[in-house]
């Protein structure tokens, strides 16, 4: 496969033209060689004629005046021609002397239409032969065979002669020779001469191409808005120009992304890192009671779980993005997982003075992976603890029906308007404007939670009423023996916070 | 000289707080954005510490609403935006000063000087009230080349009346500038403070550089 579209634009018209010159130039030859043949023909078949008329009949006996008349080109030394006259019944009258024991195949004509054909001569040269069959005539005028003489009845019958000359084509093939050489020559040039004029019309066609691929050269993440110019382009490369385009806006959006989530991570990792930078900088500004430095790395330490949390679900969502999550599924108690996602979340949620209302199905099971399950429901509980208003109630509900297990997880004191809990999904969305919450809150659990749940083949919906009632519902397959729970509701107990 | 700190994340809040009670300011402290308004509106702030991103309302509004409400307090932005468009916004939207995070609390301390040198249009930070020198940088102060032993509190009251030296300075102004709500409201503390402070400066031999004004406070300088 050739690689360069030149070259192969190249060859193609040098092969298309040498095809139309080939043609061209057998079609011109067999046409000049017919020419020639024929124009030779004629020479040979009126030679023939002349010849005819020296041969008369007198009586029963043929005579020739053909070795008087015209001996000369039969004898000569140099390329003579050859004849031969015979009678009907295959008796030879006259001949070439150089033709004894030379026996030509049987040729028959008439003067009308007398037979033409090529032969080796006897002394090898090429050459074409003539055939006429005639009858001589009585008064030296050959008369045709079948049209009596006017006295000629009582004296003899009319008789058939047949005379064959032959005569070599030297001459005849030279010319066709060198018409051949002409024509190689003649077309060969045109050849290269059609290339010639190709290459540079390939080379200036392609150069709208080129000039593509310097523009293309020069593109990088930076320049990525900036489209290709094409006021110029021909057509063809309009199209490609045209999909570029569209394939460097496609680029910029996904590139004006990322540099958005980035400039997203380095902001939320900022402001836990100020906070750090802060308090360890206040507690090292002058010597401390050790209840003081105590509660200094406390406050540290809080930062660095926060921040962790952060960077646990940056990294979850870089996995899930990358196609590297997969879901390692075992049969687990939905109740089980719960329960270990509220653990950590008891304390804070004791400390804002929430209530929780706690209604899960004791006997529920699903096929899930149960590190992801964890991750999602205690990103959802976590958002419920930070967005509850103080001293506000958080319920979890959690049932099955038809093979589908339904967890809702609601909180009171809600800021987010009705419209405004799709835009929660949105990684680093908080809802309005300014922001909820920070810390470990940095916009990415509501996102992170529907990507894990997608990829556990559940479904995370959110939505909030105008009376300030938030809520999450997560809807898992689970296994079908718990349809009979759906009828009797499972324990609803009321507790604090550090009950469970 | 008296701040407000507007900052929802505790922990910076925290320590922003308690790095610049330490270095002699009367600080409040608010951590949603319609509390700091409150606040910001209610009292004569020196210098607003200020949050951008804020549950309630956000920091662009609270400054709007700042400088439409004529409180000509000088605000120090602090955020974690960092692009040249919210820099300039910032400053655009009448902020004085912007600090990114993470930052330095020693450099946050010294915009906020700076911020408060801006507010009583003290170009040197060395006041010199006659014979009085003090360094608000270092937090020293000295009378005819001796330094003073003064307790923090003594200093604050010594740096914002020399600031406004020449001028009658009320009981009110020392409430609203020297003390945060932290502070116990004992009514007679100012004049117990004043009361402290004079003797130190004024030692025997000395001119008197603390004048009271009977009915309105008192004025701080070499008399005419």
């Amino acid at each position: 496969m050739i690689r360069s579209l030149r070259t192969r634009l190249l060859l193609g018209v040098g092969a298309g033209s040498m095809a139309v010159l080939v043609v061209a130039g057998l079609v011109l030859y067999a046409l000049l060689r017919a020419a020639l043949v024929g124009e030779f023909d004629a020479s040979l078949d009126a030679d023939a004629r002349t010849l005819a008329t020296l041969v008369e009949q007198e009586g029963t006996r043929v005579k020739s005046e053909m070795a008087e008349r015209a001996m000369e080109r039969f004898q000569r030394a140099a390329r003579p021609d050859y004849y031969e006259l015979r009678l009907r019944d295959g008796t030879v009258l006259e001949r070439s002397t150089r033709l004894s024991g030379h026996d030509w195949e049987p040729i028959a004509g008439t003067l009308e239409r007398p037979e033409i054909r090529f032969a080796t001569l006897p002394d090898g040269r090429p050459g074409r032969m003539i055939g006429v069959t005639f009858t001589p005539g009585r008064d030296g005028d050959p008369v045709a065979p079948d049209e009596p003489g006017p006295d000629s009845v009582a004296a003899s019958l009319p008789m058939a002669v047949t005379l064959v000359l032959a005569r070599d084509t030297l001459d005849l093939d030279r010319a066709l020779g060198r018409i051949r050489m002409l024509l190689v020559v003649v077309f060969g040039a045109a050849v290269i001469a059609a290339l010639a004029i190709a290459a540079p019309i390939v080379r200036v066609g392609l150069r709208p191409l080129r000039a593509i691929s310097t523009r293309i050269e020069a593109i990088d993440s930076r320049t990525l808005t900036a489209p290709l110019a094409s006021a110029d382009a021909p057509a063809e490369v309009q199209s490609v120009i045209d999909c570029l385009n569209g394939l460097l806006r496609r680029l910029d959006a996904a590139f004006r992304r990322e540099r958005a989530f980035s400039a997203n991570v380095a902001h939320e990792l900022r402001t836990p890192l100020a906070g750090l930078l802060g308090t360890i900088e206040v507690a090292l500004t002058r010597p401390r009671e050790a209840a003081e430095y105590r509660h200094a790395l406390a406050t540290c330490l809080e930062i660095c779980r926060q921040t962790e949390g952060i960077v646990e679900n940056l990294l979850s969502l870089a996995r899930i993005d990358a196609g590297q999550s997969a879901a390692h599924r075992r049969t687990v108690r939905l109740d089980d997982v719960l329960g270990r996602a509220w653990t950590p979340l008891a304390g804070p949620a004791e400390s804002r003075g929430l209530g929780i209302l706690w209604n899960v199905d004791p006997d529920l099971t699903a096929d899930t992976d149960p590190d992801k399950l964890l991750l999602i429901l205690r990103n959802l509980l976590d958002n419920a603890v930070t967005y509850a208003d103080s001293g506000g109630t958080i319920d979890v509900v959690a049932k099955a029906r038809d093979g589908v297990a339904t967890i809702v997880i609601g909180n009171t004191g809600s800021r987010l308007a009705p419209h405004e809990v799709a835009r929660a999904f949105d990684r680093f969305s908080r809802g309005d404007a300014s922001r909820q919450a920070t810390g470990s809150h940095a916009g990415l659990g509501l996102p992170l939670s529907k990507e894990l749940a997608g990829l556990l083949g559940a479904s995370l919906s959110a939505t909030s009423d105008d009376g300030g009632r938030f809520e999450v519902r997560l809807e898992i397959p689970c296994h079908g023996e718990v349809e009979r729970t759906t009828e009797q509701p499972g324990r609803e107990s009321r507790m604090n916070a550090n009950e469970r | 000289m008296r701040l407000l700190v507007i900052e929802d994340y505790a922990p910076i809040r925290n320590a922003v707080a308690q790095g610049l009670r330490e270095a002699g300011f009367a600080v409040d402290e608010a951590a949603e954005g319609r509390e700091g308004l409150w606040y910001a509106k209610g009292n004569d702030y020196d210098v607003i510490v200020l949050d951008l991103m804020l549950p309630g309302i956000d920091g662009w509004t609270i400054l709007e609403q700042l400088r439409a409400a004529g409180r000509r307090a000088c605000v120090l932005v602090l955020t974690a935006k960092d692009q040249l468009e919210d820099r300039v916004k910032g400053l655009d939207s009448g902020a004085d000063d912007y600090l990114v995070k993470p930052f330095a609390l020693a450099e946050l301390l010294a915009r906020v000087r700076t911020l408060v040198r801006r507010k009583y249009d003290l170009p040197d930070p060395v006041l010199r009230v006659a014979d009085l020198e003090i360094d608000t940088a270092a937090r020293t102060a000295r009378r005819g080349g001796r330094l003073l032993d003064l307790t923090a509190r003594e200093f604050v009251l010594l740096e914002y009346s020399a600031a406004r030296s020449g001028q009658v300075v009320s009981r009110t102004d020392v409430w609203q500038h020297v003390y945060d709500f932290h502070s116990d409201s004992q009514s007679n503390v100012v004049d117990v403070y004043v009361g402290y402070l004079r003797k130190k400066i004024e030692a025997p031999g000395l001119a008197k550089l603390i004048h009271t004004r009977r009915g309105q406070g008192y004025v701080l300088g070499a008399l005419p």
